[in-house]
């Protein structure tokens, strides 16, 4: 049933005549490959068998590299990229190789490896992700990568799967908070952390406001503690605080958004949300707020903390 | 197994008879409001009082559990109440390290507080009740205690008529049969009603918890901040009512001669032995002085004791204690989080 649901979708993006290579605009073909992947994702969730589960793996791989092989271009490939790099479980190896093959400009060559490690280290395919980047920086190291190059691009992206991606522990994080007193991310041990990044200036922040007073009071007196690193001037911080209701306890990381911490966690968009489990390990990292996920999330985690035991 | 209780007994009374010939402490006075709200539940409390179905949370439960708690008609000798020890201007717990009881006897702990028991699952320092009505009607019998037999409590009881009178109100009338609602069973639950008002909450944490950030003092802050983190107090101090209801060795006493073996007296099981129900902390500082043996005289001690990680001799000590590196002034500031969870917002400080 699930094979003839993906073949329908194959045959809805890629009519009957497949020689003719209809040609396919970016946004058509993100449009279609994320079909693909919400479709995998449902009837993955859906299934418990693993044999079964494994089947469903490997047809939609299948799928989307044939999906991919027929119309991933120049026009297209900047914008499939990224889907491809955030895509779980399937393989997508021979999509990215053949791309990184195809496609003729060094730039774009160099884009498609730096994705390509990416969907390694989504994968926890942390040795490929390495060889990937070392390669990226041999061959194209030295080309210019947004802002920068790809060689500090690569090295970005290794710290960020060896140290905040989801099933790192936590970066030993230290500071102050506004009232002066020196304290860790590790004095919360034993307790789920939601480590928020913010800033009174950033108005999705302050949107973010009702939401932490609701988990806050929510999870009293239970194994959690939403903690913010705050990237305002000081006296602006305490003057929200006091203003808004923030209860809780924020590092103050210097009083713009390069602050120590800020850097440490590669925040470059605010807000960031860091959800630490009682054991130190990261088990979310995102730049905005999906309030289903992460309730569901600290609901779980929490009541996982309480059943721990603490004598060890 | 009860004949090796009542030697226990006889042995612990004539042990303590030789050094105490004195007279009970002084009756305490019923200082609380005129009219009790059953229904009232402070902030930071809500809707986790547990009530069993078989004891209704009713006024006239609450009015006679109050009455006999005050009423020193329940020990042997008409002078020692439930009161005397777990007195209202003291927290409900009592100022001496031990408590004594009829005849001026000295028993074994220190009375403990009263304060937010209807939140909790376990009683008396060894856990060795699970209900309060279970609990309540032991004191009454216990030979340093109130020193009572039911045999004779009952008669005396019955025999005064307005009790007989508020045991029927707040009990179902005498059936067909002709049984009595004055018995030990609705002594119990009348007793245990009664406890289940006497709540503390609304406490500046509660506040501040709620939304006031400025329910709190920076200090007081502060001490909040360490209590949950690095101090590590909340692993055992946890839930709103500041307790996991659960049996720890601190250290306490540890070294002493024929030291307490606390739980290990209601379970057997060695792995109890020295420990002890974690208390709540609200009203703590009204409850001096500490721990189950009283040794302790004020909170600043207390935490002090912790800061020193209890006995880190004790080998049978629990694994959550270990030496917390306090400063003097974050010791402070944990002193003044305690006070803070002592009081109510509403309330005009003593």
């Amino acid at each position: 049933m699930r094979t003839i649901c993906l073949l329908a979708l194959m045959t809805a993006v890629c009519p009957a005549q497949s020689d003719a290579r209809p040609e396919m605009s970016p946004r058509q073909l993100a449009s279609a490959y994320d079909r693909l992947w919400q479709s995998f994702v449902n009837d993955f969730k859906s299934e418990s068998d693993t044999k079964a589960r494994l089947e469903l793996a490997q047809n939609a791989s299948e799928a989307a590299n044939k999906l991919l092989s027929e119309h991933l271009g120049t026009d297209t490939i900047r914008r499939v990229l990224p889907l491809m790099s955030n895509t779980r479980i399937l393989d997508l190896e021979s999509a990215f190789l053949k791309a990184a093959r195809e496609q003729s400009e060094p730039r774009v060559k160099g884009l498609v490896l730096l994705h390509f490690a990416e969907y390694l280290g989504n994968n926890r395919r942390l040795e490929e992700c390495e060889v990937t980047l070392q390669h990226l920086q041999k061959k194209y190291g030295k080309l210019k990568f947004k802002n920068t190059t790809f060689t500090a691009a690569a090295d970005e992206t290794l710290y960020h799967f060896k140290n905040l991606a989801v099933g790192c522990e936590a970066p030993p994080t230290t500071g102050r908070d506004v009232d002066g007193q020196v304290f860790s991310l590790s004095d919360y041990e034993g307790k789920v952390v939601m480590l928020r990044f913010w800033g009174d200036w950033c108005p999705a922040c302050r949107a973010m406001y009702p939401y932490e007073r609701k988990v806050t009071r929510e999870y009293r007196n239970r194994p959690f503690a939403l903690i913010g690193v705050n990237s305002d001037p000081e006296k602006r911080c305490r003057t929200a605080q006091k203003k808004h209701s923030l209860t809780w306890r924020t590092f103050w990381d210097g009083g713009d958004v390069k602050g120590p911490i800020a850097h440490m966690y590669q925040v470059e968009d605010w807000p960031r949300i860091i959800i630490i489990d009682a054991t130190g390990r990261i088990r979310m990292n995102a730049k905005g707020l999906d309030e289903a996920y992460v309730d569901a999330l600290l609901a779980r985690l929490i009541t996982d903390a309480e059943k721990q035991d603490l004598s060890e | 197994m009860k004949n090796l209780h009542y030697i226990l007994a006889i042995a612990l009374v004539s042990s303590v008879e030789a050094a105490n010939d004195k007279q009970p402490p002084p009756l305490a006075k019923d200082t609380l409001p005129a009219k009790l709200d059953v229904a009232a539940m402070p902030l930071g409390l809500k809707g986790k009082r547990s009530v069993p179905e078989d004891n209704p949370l009713t006024t006239e439960r609450v009015t006679l559990g109050r009455r006999l708690f005050f009423d020193p008609v329940l020990s042997a000798d008409g002078t020692v109440a439930c009161a005397t020890c777990h007195r209202p201007d003291h927290g409900f717990a009592s100022p001496e390290p031990i408590a004594v009881g009829i005849k001026g006897l000295k028993g074994t702990r220190n009375a403990p507080s009263l304060l937010n028991r209807a939140l909790g699952s376990t009683f008396f320092w060894d856990g060795r009740s699970e209900s309060l009505e279970e609990q309540a009607v032991k004191p009454i019998v216990n030979a340093v205690e109130l020193g009572n037999t039911y045999e004779n409590l009952l008669p005396k009881l019955q025999a005064d008529k307005t009790m007989v009178a508020a045991f029927n109100a707040a009990f179902a009338k005498p059936d067909a049969t002709g049984s009595n609602t004055v018995n030990k069973q609705n002594i119990g639950r009348a007793l245990a009603a009664f406890q289940r008002t006497l709540l503390l909450g609304n406490s500046p944490i509660d506040a501040f918890q709620m939304g006031d950030h400025g329910a709190m003092t920076k200090q007081e802050r502060q001490g909040f901040w360490l209590f949950e983190s690095r101090a590590g107090c909340w692993k055992c101090h946890s839930g709103v009512n500041y307790s996991d209801e659960q049996f720890h060795n601190t250290g306490i006493s540890f070294g002493m001669k024929d030291r307490d073996t606390g739980r290990f007296q209601a379970t057997g099981d060695n792995k109890d032995k020295f420990t002890f129900k974690t208390p709540t902390l609200r009203g703590v500082a009204q409850t001096a002085p500490y721990m189950h043996d009283g040794s302790i005289q004020t909170l600043h001690e207390v935490v002090e004791f912790y800061n020193k990680g209890g006995a880190p001799d004790d080998a049978m000590l629990d694994s959550r204690m270990a030496p917390l590196g306090l400063s003097a002034s974050e010791v402070g500031s944990l002193v003044a989080f305690l006070r803070a969870l002592s009081r109510d917002v509403d309330q005009p400080t003593k």
